[in-house]
């Protein structure tokens, strides 16, 4: 079973996955660090499997 | 023999002409004629059709079966039934095991001007077994539309048809294997639309068509083409799907697009090509699946993409991506599971424009994801990207 789990977001009609980490001009999102983060977070959430 | 040779796709070693088929004379540019040689089945009803397509003039078919000649003065699509026991020149067996005999086929102009052949058009019925055609009729064009039902072939082909559209001119000709042009011919195309279209295995080497200001969609998808020089399309609108589904293509020189505002699905399914040269794409909007399913590709080279507007899934399953630039890009845009090492990354991201608002680039599943450094990664932040790992 292929691990789908990270950050996810819909923007630009199109979904977007970082199963890693996402790095932005004013914010980052690390795997290790993403059960400490205020979602959402610019549209990105974190699931454990691929939400569409 | 033709001397003013713009194209000769293969090599002269790849292919020999086998040993008996009817010979053809010697013609020159300055000739008005055509011949070709015609296999007739042991089996087969052995009957064409050859269309006289437009113009006036009068010209004269020699069958070369012995039979009657055909006198052709108005424009009309003629028949001819040749009998395999009345010709007298080897038999021969061809890949499938049939025995065929040939016959070569003559037409004169003596006056006028025919402006147009067709072999094979939807509207005629027959077996086209052309297998080699020499012809210098400078008011002529020529289609080989259903081509496809045509054996092994040997084509050289001189004249021009000035700036006239040549849609589908050698479309079809999926066993082709050599081909020749002289320079003036394709350099006028205005609507060159899958003029190669299914064209056999061989190589080109380098094409200039920069009279053209129509598209050259499709001009060498779904053939075997293996290799094809520098490309010099710069007044073309669009180039969309130009090598499409072409899985022999192995090598492309440099592309020059400059005016093409699609470049849609140019190069989509070409699995072995391994190597393509710079490509100038100034004018380009959309870029969509340009690549995508290259999966050998290693290296691809843009000079300015900054007017595009559209790259879906324009390397998507690029898996030997070494090495991409994208100067001056500003759109959101993957290259999920390509081949990049950190140095590569790194000249990508350097090679991003700034957006007015924030675009995207995936680096997922790269050798190079992981090694990326916070300097490394600022290079892209800086300039208003995110970027996902």
């Amino acid at each position: 079973m292929e691990d789908t789990s990270g950050f996810y977001r819909y923007d630009e009609e199109q979904w977007f996955w970082a199963p890693n980490a996402v790095y932005a001009p004013t914010y980052t999102l690390l795997r290790e660090l993403k059960d400490t983060y205020d979602y959402p977070v610019d549209g990105w959430r974190w699931y454990d499997e691929q939400p569409y | 023999m033709i001397n003013d040779l713009y194209i000769q796709a293969g090599s002269p070693t790849e292919w020999v002409r086998p040993g008996g088929w009817v010979d053809i004379p010697s013609i020159t540019s300055a000739d008005t004629k055509f011949y070709g040689v015609y296999a007739v089945y042991e089996t087969r009803k052995n009957n064409t059709y050859i269309g006289f397509a437009a113009g006036t003039f009068n010209c004269t078919v020699v069958w070369g079966d012995g039979t009657a000649n055909t006198t052709v003065n108005t424009v009309s699509t003629i028949s001819h039934t040749f009998a395999y026991s009345a010709l007298t020149s080897p038999i021969l067996v061809d890949e499938y095991g049939e025995n065929y005999k040939t016959v070569l086929v003559t037409i004169t102009q003596n006056s006028g001007a025919l402006t147009q052949f067709n072999f094979g058009s939807t509207t005629s019925i027959g077996t086209h077994n052309w297998l080699d055609i020499v012809m210098s009729w400078s008011t002529a064009r020529v289609q080989f539309i259903k081509g496809h039902t045509l054996l092994q072939r040997f084509i050289q082909y001189t004249g021009t048809w000035g700036a006239v559209s040549v849609i589908s001119f050698f479309q079809n000709l999926s066993r082709c294997r050599v081909f020749q042009l002289p320079i003036t011919n394709l350099g006028a195309i205005t609507a060159g639309n899958s003029v190669f279209q299914f064209l056999g295995n061989c190589e080109i080497g380098d094409l200039t068509i920069t009279g053209s200001t129509g598209a050259l969609t499709s001009l060498f998808a779904n053939s075997l083409v293996r290799k094809v020089g520098n490309l010099n399309f710069s007044s073309t609108t669009a180039a969309n799907a130009l090598f499409q589904n072409c899985f022999n293509l192995i090598q492309v020189g440099n592309v020059n697009v400059a005016s093409s505002a699609s470049l849609s699905t140019m190069f989509q399914s070409a699995v072995n090509l391994f190597k393509i040269g710079t490509i100038t794409s100034t004018a380009a909007t959309n870029l969509s699946s340009m690549f995508s399913g290259c999966i050998a590709l290693r290296q691809i080279t843009f000079l300015n993409v900054a007017a595009v507007t559209s790259l879906s899934a324009t390397f998507n399953a690029c898996y030997s991506l070494e090495n991409l630039r994208m100067p001056g890009v500003i759109i959101t845009f993957t290259v999920v599971d390509c081949a990049m090492e950190r140095a590569a990354l790194v000249q990508l991201f350097n090679d991003l424009g700034t957006p007015a608002i924030t675009r995207t680039i995936t680096v997922t599943r790269n050798p190079g994801s992981a090694d990326l450094t916070a300097a490394d990664l600022l290079i892209a932040t800086s300039k208003n990207w995110i970027v996902t790992l």
